[in-house]
């Protein structure tokens, strides 16, 4: 580790990451941004994985590690989503953050490329992006659920899907009964302080406390 | 009662037949948890085994998911605190102050000096209780039982003074944006001092019981590899990064509430393997007393809140003499405070890694986003290298040497 690393994790003004950048990828910078000692670098959504590679390979800059990725969710924004990178140099202790803008309005999905080629790391990231905000990665080499269970609907961290969870058919448990298909009305009501009826396989159901809807 | 059973007959092999050609050759896949003792919480592992050795490991996570960042959408900054000691619970304050940090970042307030010097001793002692519970429980998970019971006997102390700042053993909230939440109390130095003189001889205890344990030594030298090069790849950070030998502490690289003050190393491994990261968690633990002694021995005197009375709640007597105290107090518990709009990430060395706080804010009163870059999540996601062509044995000893605990990992 080098002796000469900045004790905050600020860059200044004209930092060496942004006048790379400047220099290399000038088409691609949309807004730079300094607030509270930290870095912000917006760039083209179809142009991250290019950059990002660019900050790790270069010999100066060499952004090795990359801390997470995440997404915010401007509901009434277009395009809707940011996705931010959060991005370390481990040899000189240089911090970023790069964001891009995803989800128009044309599109179905929210699209974004996946920087899994870059670093290795970011497939967990990509997959709890995908799975909260419903935002897909192309080229992610596993793309699936991470956190909510594989049938689940909707996205939980999207500002439109509400605290209280939305209503499913019960009981719910990883793919264990069919998503689509209706229980039986007594199924629904099944709790744990209602001994006996759990574990009652002779209904058709697998045993699964369901919330309790009566409360 | 079993009946005693036969001495099995040898295996009988047609000389004529290979040995492929006559042994199935299989693989299997086996669940591991969630429900498994070894997996600290609710990990499950899909494995493919060929015989004992694991062709892939998929890890699954999710099952001790609580949405704690969408919760912390709709709490104000105040009340979204205790949300943090849940997410990695055998070390709430550490996540309190990662949380608080942030939040002063965006308000643009530093706590006091003793407040920051009593942050520090009590991260230290968190760290400290932290690697106690990773140090039992992985010598546990290896068949080392007695060190578990000792390891949680030295806890309880530091448990105890946690009770003694706060009223509450585990889920303390006591670091909070803008200090702490109440002074600290008068036996606090005493009771710290005393667990410095007891610890180090007991660490000495543990080293004898495992450093140069032949059976230890057997189980861990050399046991799920990962090399630098990898660690960095995938993102680990703590001492599953340092064990490979990256010097990388936030602490040193990043300091924050007065680490740069303290002197300390970082202890840096070489070889990768588990016993490396178990070397590097036991002079941890050296060094956080180091800088506890250190952070006492200044400990300076004055308030332990920044004085704002629009950020830290007013003392009881103010509020039935105060009519001023009484309005803030109850702006503060109805409404909390406003954060000026922008967004900040901020790291710390939780004793499970980097811990960093992402979050952005609208200028409203509760967090617009909150992103917890959780170092076992990342750690965690690195398993499958270090277990992939080993013996399934030696999955234990791997989960145990990553150290993660799943509500970090799915928070």
């Amino acid at each position: 580790m080098a002796d000469e690393r900045t004790q905050t994790p600020a860059l200044p003004a004209e930092s060496p990451t942004v006048a790379f950048l400047r220099q290399r990828l000038p088409d691609v910078l949309l807004e730079i941004a300094e607030r509270l000692g930290e870095t912000t670098i917006a760039v083209r959504p179809r142009a991250i994985v290019e950059v990002c590679q660019a900050l790790r390979d270069d010999p100066a800059l060499q952004y090795n590690f990359l801390s997470t990725i995440t997404a915010v969710d401007w509901l009434e924004r277009e395009p809707r989503y940011d996705l931010v990178y959060h991005l370390m140099s481990l040899p000189s202790g240089a911090v970023v953050r790069l964001k891009i803008q995803v989800g128009d309005d044309e599109q179905p999905e929210p699209e974004a490329p996946s920087v899994t080629s870059v670093w290795p790391a970011a497939n967990w990231y990509e997959r709890e992006v995908f799975d909260l905000f419903g935002i897909r990665f192309t080229g992610h080499p596993d793309l699936r659920r991470i956190e909510m269970p594989d049938d689940w609907v909707g996205h939980p961290l999207r500002k439109d899907y509400p605290l209280t969870g939305i209503q499913l058919p019960e009981p719910h448990w990883g793919g264990q009964v069919p998503f689509a298909e209706q229980l039986p009305a007594e199924i629904g009501r099944q709790t744990l302080r209602e001994p006996g009826r759990v574990g009652d396989v002779s209904s058709g159901a697998t045993a699964s406390p369901a919330p309790d809807e009566a409360e | 009662m079993r009946q005693v059973e036969e001495e099995p007959r040898a295996l009988q092999l047609d000389e004529s037949e290979s040995l492929d050609g006559g042994l199935r050759r299989d693989t299997m896949t086996i669940n591991m948890g969630p429900q498994h003792p070894s997996t600290h919480g609710v990990l499950r592992l899909v494995l493919t085994l060929d015989g004992e050795t694991i062709l892939k490991a998929r890890p699954e996570i999710g099952y001790l998911h609580t949405g704690i960042e969408k919760t912390a959408e709709s709490k104000s900054y105040f009340k979204a605190l205790v949300l943090t000691d849940r997410m990695d619970y055998l070390a709430p304050l550490a996540n309190n102050l990662g949380y608080s940090l942030a939040v002063e970042k965006l308000l643009g307030v530093e706590a006091p000096p003793k407040a920051q010097y009593a942050r520090v001793v009590l991260a230290e002692l968190q760290r400290i209780a932290s690697h106690l519970v990773w140090l039992g429980s992985s010598a546990l998970d290896l068949g080392a039982q007695s060190v578990f019971l000792y390891c949680f006997r030295e806890r309880e102390l530091i448990l105890d003074i946690f009770e003694l700042c706060s009223g509450v053993r585990m889920m303390t909230s006591f670091i909070m944006p803008g200090g702490l939440q109440a002074d600290l109390p008068p036996e606090f130095d005493e009771k710290v001092r005393a667990f410095l003189k007891l610890f180090p001889s007991r660490l000495r205890e543990y080293h004898d019981l495992l450093t140069n344990n032949r059976l230890w030594i057997d189980r861990t030298k050399g046991v799920s590899l990962l090399t630098a090069e990898q660690a960095i790849q995938f993102g680990c950070t703590g001492a599953t990064l340092r064990g490979s030998g990256v010097a990388y502490d936030v602490r040193k690289a990043y300091p924050y509430s007065g680490y740069e003050r303290f002197a300390f190393e970082v202890p840096v491994g070489s070889n990768g393997d588990v016993y490396d990261r178990y070397l590097v968690r036991m002079l941890e633990m050296d060094q956080s007393i180091r800088i506890i002694q250190q952070a006492l021995g200044g400990m300076p005197e004055g308030r332990w809140q920044v004085d704002d009375p629009k950020v830290a709640p007013p003392q009881k007597y103010e509020i039935s003499s105060n009519m001023e105290s009484l309005i803030h107090h109850f702006k503060l518990y109805t409404e909390g405070y406003r954060v000026p709009a922008g967004e900040v990430y901020l790291r710390t060395e939780s004793p499970k890694g980097e811990l960093g706080f992402y979050i952005v804010s609208d200028g409203g009163a509760k967090p617009y986003r909150m992103h917890v870059r959780a170092p076992s999540f990342a750690n965690l996601q690195a398993l499958p290298l270090m277990i992939e062509g080993s013996l399934l044995s030696d999955v234990v000893a791997a989960i145990g040497s990553i150290d993660i605990v799943l509500g970090e990992v799915d928070r």
